[in-house]
């Protein structure tokens, strides 16, 4: 059975961007601030749109805020 | 803590609260007056009332996000939580004095308005757990 884990820089990248706070970019993504501490700690995994306003506010894309780890035993290749 | 975790704590006080000072008044005045009088003391739960007033005592900050999707999700999923127990409260209190009256007997017509309060408060307080139980442990995303 695959078990499927979304992980994130999200810290990495806000204290690279000038030390931006949470607030900050909570404001920058239209969210709550506690919301961006529980996408932070993994405890929330954001909807397609929020993920896109994060990576819109670093000026990156989604695969480099956001990494997608599949651990499937079987591959599958075509 | 954010405006609806203020919110479910308020609410959860109030009805705790409400329910020990009403359980304080019947118990005294079961003791300086007997039992029937004593049910008096259940207009203690009046102050139940105070429950309308969380809006207005944590009132909405001007140019805040305050209800974004997580917000949506927890409580949406409080709502179902909810709903999940309003439907044994409401068989039990259709169901029990069927059982321990009898179907063809007759209940004071008090008791209406307390069923119906009792399942109230208890939609109340289970609704307020659960936002208070979700926000605190960060549910995951469809999990």
């Amino acid at each position: 059975m695959a078990s499927n884990q979304l992980s994130n820089k999200i810290r990495r990248l806000r204290f690279d961007n000038g030390r931006m706070t949470q607030q900050q970019l909570a404001d920058k993504a239209d969210v709550t601030r506690q919301t961006i501490i529980a996408i932070e700690s993994g405890k929330y995994t954001p909807s397609l749109l929020l993920a896109f306003r994060i990576s819109r506010a670093f000026g990156l894309s989604v695969e480099d805020v956001f990494q997608y780890e599949s651990d499937d035993s079987e591959s599958g290749t075509v | 803590m954010n405006r609806w975790q203020k919110i479910a704590w308020y609410n959860v006080f109030v009805i705790i609260f409400t329910f020990i000072l009403t359980g304080l008044c019947v118990g005294v005045l079961t003791i300086k007056h007997g039992m029937p009088k004593a049910l008096s003391g259940l207009g203690m739960l009046g102050m139940l009332g105070l429950l309308g007033l969380s809006g207005f005592i944590f009132k909405k900050k001007k140019h805040n996000v305050e209800f974004d999707e997580r917000d949506r999700l927890i409580f949406y999923r409080s709502i179902q939580i909810t709903f999940a127990i309003f439907w044994p409260l409401f068989t039990a209190a259709c169901m029990i004095p069927w059982f321990i009256i009898g179907p063809n007997n007759l209940i004071p017509i008090n008791v209406l308005p307390l069923m119906l309060v009792a399942i109230a408060i208890s939609l109340i307080a289970a609704q307020s757990i659960a936002v208070l139980v979700q926000y605190g442990r960060g549910e995951k995303d469809g999990q």
